[in-house]
């Protein structure tokens, strides 16, 4: 059942909060704004193109959008979406980093094989801030698994610890995974989603050879992603409850709803960093959740 | 309470880490809000008139005079606005984190008096202090400095409210005076260096030495 | 036992005839084809052992009394010998194809059987006597292997190094032994029971600890490695990294289990150590133009990881946290398993670009995958397995290492907890960066267009490919089954004397079967998504057309981006560490003439001590030199006055 439901959510939801982020971003500025749906739109339109393929390019191109699909679902069943993840165990939370990890392995291994150099810049650019937000990313795990005594996702947000609280930790850690998460998708403070300008992007860089069904796959890959890391943030505040029960989708829905309106917001009121300052900011991040863990540590009492 | 601990420490890691100056400026104004809720917090009772009078008199300063006086030096000085660190920024962050890992773990080595105060407090106190340390060490401006310095006390500030049941008002009051006088003195002084020599750089200050 | 001394024999044999053959092809056969037969035919035993054999022992004599030299198989020596005996017989056939037509370098083939078997010796050896003797024939015998092309002047020198750090490993490895010599009148690892605890076992513990850690690679006492790796020719390369540096980290074992338990220190000072290899090794390596050199670095890396293990062991076994003590000492001994079989993987690869391509700089190849696709498809799984990604076997010993780290950082009262959120995030860092390195050496090399005109590489024979294939298809079954090898570990740790168990761990789920599960679904999904694709492509049209150049027409090989420019985020990060040499002259002016750009980074570590010592000496010495007189008297005056100091000495201190 959670298998069912889990990997229904997994498949088909993603999108949409994409277009909720994209209607926030507009809404913000004045306009209309796309429909919600569009991302799907936009998908089925991908699916049903063909596609060009550079002569310089190799197999690493082509199964490249498969690898970075699988490895994102693969990691959703790890994460207690709707109650208890499908398959969880003690240490899941390090296979869910490193699953990532050869999502992005991937990414830039496709960027590098069409040998450009846009390509080529985005892709340095992506593999040197992963390495970066990787480093606040398993400190963030360590606060977690001291705090809640359990190294498997379905055991960390079990927040039995939660609710008298909403200590301090937590928000400190909600603002490193927040920041996070906005590196990792290459959201505004750190890349451009919407750029045009091919010396200025990360990810749009990576992924400017691919057309049709393979940039289709990419982009809902990175869709699934985006779910994933909000799933991460906001449970660290809001926990899905861990038996699942219908009101656990509504709340799904409201609360990675709200998270998508707040990346919108946040989107919408910073500006891009210059690329120079984006280790910086990753650095100010590693710092912040090293702070959450001295707290985490030594204010138990309080 | 432990949210104004960690607001404290997190702005105070946000002045070690942003390189405009008057960011820096609003953000030790900030610090002092978060410092002057702090006292009648401790005090335990809202209507406590020892820590309400410490509040006010610290928010006054700390809030208002004293960033209104550096916002009104630094439009004054028309200098760069940059930090301008010896340090990159990059590093400074990370002696914060550095910083703040030492006053963690090493709180407990020092004979800290006990009280019905968070144990956040004391290691909090300790990181503000030496974070102000730092940025008076690796700034050169004299604004910087001024903040540094303003950050170092409002350190100490913190590691008096381990004492604020047994001590005195006019302590702390002696203490919020002091930091009027050399806050404004060092205003005066960065009014007079820029004078003399068109900018405001500490290094330039050695020549002043007899003025302190 | 028997077959054991058999594939000793085996591998003499095979050295000696090798040396007296003459016709090339006979030298070549009888070399590395008595490598491939005796490294099988001594796997036996050592398999055997590990799943469920008796340790046995033998003497091979006293030939003065008190000292009886003794042979054992028990299951640490059996696990270090699976990797010693396996990566042999594939580096054996590989080198039976790669020497083909080398005759130059076939003249210090002998040596390549005499390295394997004194491999094995060292780890087999029971008597401190026996293993110094062993230990100093393999450093001389990989020091003429990596002397090979000894008329270039760069390997002289590189040789030259490796053979003073490894040396100066060697002294302090005498010292060692010396020492417990003089506490228990013997040589013999069973009399090494008798010594006590006291203040020396931390002593014992250092000397140990740089003596073997300067032949395995710890920071800051690896500078032989990124010298000597890409002087050797890439088998030896292959095998040295694969292999003969995992004898210090089994000189560190050994040691643990002879000592009396060493202090809490020796532990964290382990894991200091490794988090120090782990990171900076990686951050050098990502700095390096140098393929062979490149690997080199990240063998410190994993050296890193792996003492960062066995440190966490220690803490483990001295806190009496037995899951953390077997997290540890497991995750360290399989990755010693792991990094033999894909660091090995890496460095026949690399022998088959330098073969096709005739150059060793990353920025200078490209587009290879097209001309040597099985190279290309092999080495692709090496660099993921290396970086510890899923599904392969790296990411299984890493995960068993932050697994025990965690646990650590748990029960943080009675842990170093700092020294462990240090090691995680290290280890995260090391592995983020090492994404970045192994996206660059693939993507830059085998990826792209070509950057320089040079003739069709050509695939290298099956003889080189098989036992690459075979390495990866290894890295991926460890990854999809390490259950496999969990029997295997619990035997060997049972011998260090571990009382841990994975069911004593407190994690049911350590059985590690359930990657199985999770790698299964990771595999079945990706062919699900990459079957739908090729299904809706296969109704499309599929164009072959330029790369997107954003409107600049006619754009170079020469303007993909290189090593170099994909490593600058990370470089200009820890400029300050790392303080990169550069001279560039920048184009100028409407009609720029001849510019250039090239950087170099050195190595702290050398820079810092290694260069300064060996300058302190070298000019001592020819400070002595000067003095230095011609008269046969005099030197036997040297002797004499030698042996009259070394006699007060004795008899005044008693040594």
């Amino acid at each position: 059942m959670t298998w069912l439901i889990q990997s229904a959510v997994l498949l088909t939801t993603p999108p949409f909060f994409l277009g909720v982020i994209a209607k926030t971003k507009a809404s913000f500025a004045g306009r209309k704004g796309p429909p919600l749906l569009q991302n799907y739109y936009d998908l089925i339109k991908l699916f049903r193109k063909g596609t060009v393929h550079s002569p310089a390019s190799s197999f690493v191109l082509r199964l490249a959008p498969a690898v970075i699909v699988s490895t994102l679902l693969t990691a959703g069943l790890f994460f207690p979406l709707l109650g208890r993840a499908p398959i969880f165990f003690e240490g899941d939370v390090i296979l869910f980093a490193y699953l990532l990890a050869l999502g992005r392995f991937a990414m830039i291994l496709a960027a590098l094989d069409v040998g450009s150099g846009f390509q080529g810049m985005g892709a340095s650019r992506e593999a040197a801030f992963g390495a970066f937000s990787e480093l606040a990313f398993f400190l963030g795990l360590v606060v977690l698994v001291v705090i809640s005594g359990s190294a498997s996702l379905t055991g960390i947000f079990q927040w039995k610890w939660i609710h008298p609280a909403w200590r301090p930790v937590f928000l400190l850690l909600f603002a490193a995974f927040f920041f996070i998460l906005l590196a990792e998708n290459s959201r505004m403070p750190v890349d451009d989603p919407s750029t045009h300008l091919e010396l200025t992007m990360i990810h749009e860089g990576m992924i400017l050879d691919y057309g049709g069904i393979d940039l289709g796959l990419i982009l809902y890959g990175s869709a699934i992603k985006l779910f994933l890391l909000m799933a991460f943030a906001i449970s660290l505040l809001w926990p899905q409850p861990l038996a699942w029960h219908w009101h656990s989708a509504a709340l799904l829905g409201l609360k990675w709803t709200g998270m998508a309106v707040a990346i919108g917001a946040v989107e919408s009121v910073t500006a891009r960093l210059r690329l120079i300052k984006v280790p910086q900011l990753l650095i100010a991040n590693f710092v912040v959740t090293l702070f959450a863990l001295l707290v985490a540590l030594f204010g138990r009492r309080v | 309470m432990d949210w104004l601990l960690v607001g404290v420490v997190l702005t105070a890691f946000v002045i070690l880490g942003s390189s405009r100056l008057d960011s820096c400026i609003r953000m030790v104004a900030l610090q002092g809000v978060l410092l002057s809720i702090l006292p009648p917090m401790v005090r335990g009772s809202l209507l406590d008139w020892h820590g309400l009078f410490l509040a006010a008199a610290s928010l006054a300063i700390k809030t208002v005079a004293i960033p209104v006086l550096l916002a009104r030096s630094l439009k004054q000085a028309k200098i760069k606005r940059e930090v301008e660190p010896t340090v990159s920024l990059h590093y400074s962050l990370l002696a914060g984190g550095a910083i703040v890992v030492i006053a963690f773990s090493g709180f407990k080595l020092l004979p800290v008096p006990t009280g019905p105060f968070p144990t956040l407090l004391i290691p909090a106190a300790l990181t503000v202090v030496f974070i102000g340390f730092f940025l008076l060490i690796s700034r050169f401006k004299a604004i910087t400095q001024v903040i540094g310095f303003l950050v170092l006390e409002n350190g100490v500030f913190l590691f008096g409210m381990t004492l604020i049941r047994d001590f005195p008002l006019t302590v702390e009051m002696g203490v919020l005076l002091d930091l009027w006088v050399g806050v404004f003195v060092m205003g005066i002084m960065i009014h007079h260096i820029h004078r003399t020599f068109d900018h405001i750089d500490t290094k330039a200050m050695a020549s002043l030495k007899d003025a302190e | 036992m028997v077959l054991f001394v058999f594939s000793t024999i085996l591998f003499l044999l095979a050295s000696l005839l090798s040396l007296i053959s003459r016709r090339e092809k006979w030298k070549r056969l009888l070399g590395c084809g008595g490598v491939v037969a005796a490294s099988l035919t001594g796997l036996v035993p050592a398999v055997l052992l590990l799943a469920g054999g008796d340790p046995v022992e033998m003497t091979l004599g006293s030939p003065i009394p008190s000292l009886t030299l003794r042979l054992g198989l028990d299951a640490l020596s059996a696990f270090f010998l699976v990797p010693i005996f396996g990566l042999s017989a594939l580096v054996g056939l590989y080198a039976l194809g790669y020497l083909k037509g080398e005759g130059r370098w076939l003249g210090n083939l002998p040596f390549f059987p005499l390295l394997v078997v004194s491999m094995a010796g060292v780890v087999t050896a029971r008597n401190g006597f026996l293993f110094l003797m062993f230990w100093e024939i393999m450093s001389l015998t990989s020091y003429f292997l990596v002397t090979t092309e000894h008329e270039q002047r760069e390997v002289r020198h590189a040789g030259w190094i490796y053979l003073a750090a490894t040396h100066l490993a060697t002294a302090f490895l005498l010292v060692f032994f010396v020492l417990i010599f003089k506490k228990t009148g013997s040589f013999d690892f069973k009399d090494f029971a008798l010594l006590k605890s006291g203040p020396w076992t931390g002593l014992l513990f250092i000397f140990a600890l740089v003596g073997f850690g300067t032949k395995a690679g710890i920071f800051p006492f690896h500078i032989w490695l990124p010298h000597a790796h890409p002087a050797a020719p890439s088998y030896i390369s292959a095998l040295m990294s694969g292999v003969m540096i995992k004898t210090g980290i089994y000189g560190i074992l050994r040691t643990l289990t002879l000592l009396p338990p060493p202090p809490l220190w020796c532990g964290e000072a382990l894991i200091l150590f490794g988090i120090a290899s782990a990171v900076l090794g990686v951050l050098y390596a990502l700095m390096q133009h140098d393929l062979k050199k490149l690997l080199a670095y990240h063998s410190v890396e994993n050296i890193g990881i792996i003492v960062t293990g066995l440190g966490l062991g220690m803490v483990g076994r001295s806190q009496q946290n037995l899951a953390v003590e077997w997290l540890g000492f497991g995750g360290a001994l399989f990755h010693v398993l792991n990094h033999a079989v894909f660091k090995g993987l890496l460095f026949l690869g690399a022998g088959n670009i330098l073969r096709a391509t005739h150059t060793k700089s990353i920025d200078r190849l490209g587009g290879l995958i097209r001309f040597m696709p099985l190279t290309g498809i092999t080495f692709l799984v090496a660099s993921a397995a290396i970086c510890g990604l899923p599904p392969f076997n790296g990411f299984i010993s890493e995960w068993l290492l932050y697994l025990g780290l965690l646990e650590a950082a748990k029960t943080s009262a009675r842990f170093p907890l700092f020294l462990c959120v240090s090691a995680m995030v290290g280890i995260a860092f090391a592995g983020g960066l090492a994404v970045v390195c192994f996206t660059k050496v693939f993507g830059v090399a085998f990826l792209g267009n070509p950057r320089t005109e040079h003739a069709k590489p050509l695939e290298a024979k099956w003889k080189q490919l098989a036992p690459m294939i075979f390495l990866a298809t290894a890295c991926l079954t460890l990854g999809i089954m390490p259950q496999l090898i969990l029997p295997w570990l619990q035997t060997t740790l049972l011998s260090i004397g571990s009382n841990a168990s994975p069911l004593a761990t407190g994690h049911p789920l350590v059985n590690l079967g359930i990657f199985s599960r999770a790698f299964a679904i990771l595999i079945a999904l990706f062919l699900l998504v990459h079957w739908i694709r090729s299904l809706l492509f296969s109704s499309r049209t599929v164009r072959i057309a330029p790369t997107w150049d954003c409107g600049f027409k006619g754009p170079t090989p020469r303007m993909q981006y290189t090593a170099s420019s994909f490593a600058e985020p990370i470089r200009t990060f820890f400029h300050v560490l790392l303080k990169p040499a550069v001279s560039a002259r920048n184009p100028e002016g409407l009609f720029p003439d001849k510019s250039h750009f090239e950087e170099h980074v050195d190595d702290l570590s050398e820079r810092l001590w290694f260069s300064p010592l060996v300058d302190k000496i070298a000019s001592f010495l020819s400070g002595l030199r000067k003095r230095q007189r011609t008269r046969v008297q005099d030197y036997l005056a040297y002797i004499f006055v030698t042996l009259i100091l070394l006699l007060l000495v004795g008899v005044w201190i008693g040594i």
